[in-house]
């Protein structure tokens, strides 16, 4: 896949080179490059309706992500190529400049995101968990939490009220799950470590099990805050993407009428 | 109401005849009375329970019932799944093939349902369920070689009906309980010829009987041995050399075997003492390493136990343990009855071939240990049984959810698994139906609307029948079937009478997309490629390994 995107930049490039040679036919090789950057993106485009339509003989969805991608870096290209590899003059080139350029650079740090995160989360998170339920398991573990709570002795109940319940109420997403998944799991039983030396046999086991519970929120909470990332990173790509198919449409009107 | 039947298609008949089928009387059953929970006494008095002490015929009156039926009525059909036995204490009952299936299975000398399947599909194409999945399913199944160590063996026919096609069975006999014990499809259909008096038993009392009294089970396994084990030796192709005098010869000489879940059959050391071919059910087999034990192999219905201690260990002690999973019936051939077998060159060639792939499998264990651990979550989740089990890589899914909403909107709104289930190093098990080899779920099916399609391996719910009795969902060891609301409450005329105004659900369950021509939703529109259907333990083994593709 990188060879195939390797060689169809290279070619690009070198059609862009070569077109240099020909000083008087430079506009027409720009505006070749534009249209061809134009077909590109509504090819690029059309994976959107793809997925709008999972049942209908399309093909695999496989294979039109594999083409989304590959499109989107050679529009990026293309559109550089373009406009001169130069920042354009005029408004509307402007933000069209930029623009394509956001979009192929969200892309590409969204490709990066959707093969990183899942490795991370089935590395390192023993359960695997629908988005949409996570609110719903937190409630319902903090139910339990509390309800095993006010079984257990004074101090298991204070170190409850002190340490965890405020965690136990909502779901956190948090930053630091990026950095380390188990949300640095291993320094945050120390805690429970401390606690569990005070306690006797009966109270030990219970606090075990709080701890355990302490694990299942973690995994959740990272869950959330992984997940998110995979679901937001779209904001910044697709409404800006809609919003550039707009503008290239009224580029091309505009081009062919003035 | 007989002449409206011969109009309508089978399933439409099942859904005329039901009103709790085997468990109510009603015109529409044929049940003309009906004593549920007979006591242990009015049991002792049969013919069959004699010499069954009392505690034991105690304990299975709630599965046992006294039914009369009306002469003409279907008792069941041919292809039915169903999970009782009729003894029959007075009347008669006539069980017959229809003849066209009758002779598609009986010139197919297999035993894998799913060839059984592509044959009949072969012989009687369906043009309305002409599709690629349709072609590609029937295509893969038609050229799939017989897995390791696997020695086609068994049907599924559990009777061996003379050349007039029907039997006539009377006071004393016992049927259906082949197919019941096993979970194999009716092979006949059963019908009251006069009026009669049946004792139903449901499968928790027949294998209770079958374990707790050595009598039972000698009458059970002598009904086996009279009706199907003589048919069954001959379409062996293990036998394929012999004359039907050694064949007949044989069949006087092997025991049949049972055994319970958990129970070790074999232990690895122990002097061989023969050979076991598998009925139905599924063996894990393990060997020792270092202190403990590993899955080394596993054995399901169709393959043989012995050939490698047979041909290959030093003084015939067993090669591996063999623990039972589910309940297993096998047939065990002794020693001196394989020796004689091996004067016949056909017989040991078939033999060494099948110990060789045994023996690289166990190998393969051995050195691989990450293969053992697949194998026990295998064996332990159930993955043997399927045919097609959904599998995510959660290292590539990036959680969209494409595959549920594709799958809702192949099946109205509805989507038929959920993004759930067992892990497995980092794989998702999803909980999608398996389309397993021996489904359970359609035992008790009331109406027959889970049945097997015409196509492949594939289970289906024809949900305009289901009267979501939740048999089947209670039934799948995997809950991968969903019962679900449909919105609507059952009409002012519906049968059973019971269900008039009440909300109706009915049962839910992936059926593959095997209507639709680009193949299963959820597979065709991942994104990231990373919904697999797998089938075999070889697709498991690729999926382990990087970089070796598996097709969907």
């Amino acid at each position: 896949m990188l060879l195939a995107l390797v060689v169809g930049c290279l070619l690009c490039l070198g059609t862009y080179a070569l077109s240099g040679l020909w000083p008087r036919s430079r506009d027409a090789w720009l505006l070749g490059f534009g249209i061809a950057a134009a077909m590109v993106m509504l090819g690029v485009g059309s994976y959107g309706i793809r997925r709008r339509l999972p049942g209908a003989p399309l093909g695999r969805a496989a294979t039109w992500l594999k083409v989304h991608l590959f499109g989107g870096v050679l529009f990026g290209v293309l559109v550089l190529m373009h406009s001169q590899f130069r920042f354009p003059a005029g408004g509307m080139n402007r933000v069209l400049w930029v623009l394509s350029l956001w979009v192929t650079a969200t892309g590409l740090i969204g490709l990066w995101i959707q093969r990183w995160i899942p490795r991370a989360i089935a590395s390192g998170l023993s359960d695997e968990v629908l988005y949409d339920r996570i609110p719903e398991l937190v409630r319902s573990l903090g139910q339990r939490a509390e309800t095993f709570v006010a079984s257990c002795s004074d101090p298991i109940q204070a170190f409850y009220q002190t340490n965890l319940a405020a965690m136990f109420a909502a779901p956190q997403a948090s930053f630091v799950y990026y950095a380390d998944v188990t949300g640095g799991r291993h320094a945050r039983k120390k805690q429970f470590e401390y606690l569990s030396h005070a306690l006797g046999g009966e109270e030990r086991g219970k606090l075990d099990r709080l701890e355990r519970m302490y694990k299942a929120k973690l995994e959740l909470d990272a869950h959330l805050s992984l997940q998110r990332a995979l679901r937001w990173w779209l904001v910044a790509h697709v409404p800006f993407s809609i919003v550039l198919v707009v503008l290239v449409v009224l580029h091309v009107i505009f081009v062919l009428s003035y | 109401m007989n002449d409206d039947l011969q109009e309508h298609p089978t399933e439409i008949r099942r859904a005329l005849l039901y009103e709790d089928r085997w468990a109510s009387e009603g015109g529409r059953t044929g049940i003309i009375s009906l004593a549920d929970r007979p006591t242990a006494r009015a049991l002792a008095a049969m013919d069959l329970f004699n010499g069954i002490d009392p505690p034991l015929l105690e304990d299975i009156t709630q599965d046992v019932s006294i039914a009369s039926w009306e002469a003409g009525a279907v008792l069941f059909e041919e292809g039915s799944y169903i999970d009782l036995a009729f003894f029959i204490v007075e009347g008669e009952v006539v069980i017959h093939t229809s003849q066209a299936q009758n002779e598609a299975r009986l010139g197919t000398p297999i035993f894998d349902q799913a060839l059984v399947q592509v044959s009949d599909q072969a012989q009687r194409p369906n043009p309305a369920v002409s599709t690629v999945l349709e072609s590609m399913i029937v295509s893969q199944t038609a050229t799939r070689a017989p897995q390791p160590g696997q020695a086609p063996f068994l049907s599924t026919i559990d009777v061996d009906l003379p050349d007039g096609k029907a039997m006539l069975l009377g006071p004393g006999e016992i049927f259906g309980e082949i197919g019941a014990l096993n979970g194999w499809p009716q092979a006949v259909t059963a019908r009251a010829k006069t009026r009669c008096k049946l004792v139903q038993i449901r499968v928790p009392a027949l294998r209770r009987l079958k374990d707790d009294s050595p009598a039972f089970k000698k009458r059970i396994d002598d009904v086996y041995r009279e009706r199907t084990l003589l048919f069954h030796l001959r379409k062996l192709p293990l036998l394929s050399s012999c004359d039907d005098r050694t064949i007949q010869s044989l069949a006087e000489k092997v025991d049949l075997v049972s055994v319970r879940p958990g129970k070790t059959l074999v232990k690895e050391g122990d002097p061989a003492d023969g050979i076991y071919l598998v009925r139905s059910g599924c063996l894990r087999l393990s060997q020792k390493m270092a202190d403990g034990e590993i899955a080394v192999a596993y054995l399901s219905k169709g393959m043989v136990l012995g050939d490698v201690e047979l041909l290959l260990v030093q003084g015939h002690s067993w090669f591996s343990t063999v623990t039972s999973v589910g309940y297993s019936e096998l047939v065990k051939m002794d020693s001196d009855v394989v020796s004689s077998l091996l004067a016949h060159s056909e017989i040991e060639k078939h033999f060494w071939r099948s110990a060789v792939d045994r023996v690289k499998e166990t190998g393969y264990s051995q050195r691989h240990v990450d293969y053992a651990e697949l194998l026990d979550f295998s064996l332990n989740r159930g993955l043997v049984e399927g045919n097609s089990i959904l599998v995510i890589d959660l290292d590539r899914c990036t959680r969209c959810d494409d595959c549920v909403r594709a799958c809702a909107e192949t099946h109205g709104g509805r989507p038929r698994f959920v993004r759930e289930g067992e892990r497995y190093r980092s794989h998702l098990i999803a909980r999608a139906c398996y389309h397993c080899r021996d489904p359970v779920c359609l035992i008790g099916c009331p109406t027959g609307a889970i049945h097997r399609a015409q196509v492949g391996d594939v289970v289906e719910i024809q949900e305009d029948i289901c009267i979501g009795c939740s048999q089947c969902s209670k039934k799948c060891p995997y809950d991968a079937i969903i019962m679900q609301p449909t919105g609507d409450v059952w009409p002012e005329d519906a049968v059973p009478k019971h269900l008039r105004g009440k909300p109706r659900s009915v049962a839910s369950k992936c059926d593959l997309c095997h209507t639709s021509s680009t193949g299963p939703a959820c597979v065709n529109s991942c994104p990231q490629g990373c919904a697999i259907r797998v089938g075999t333990m070889d697709d498991f083994k690729s999926m382990l390994r990087p970089g070796v593709e598996v097709s969907p």
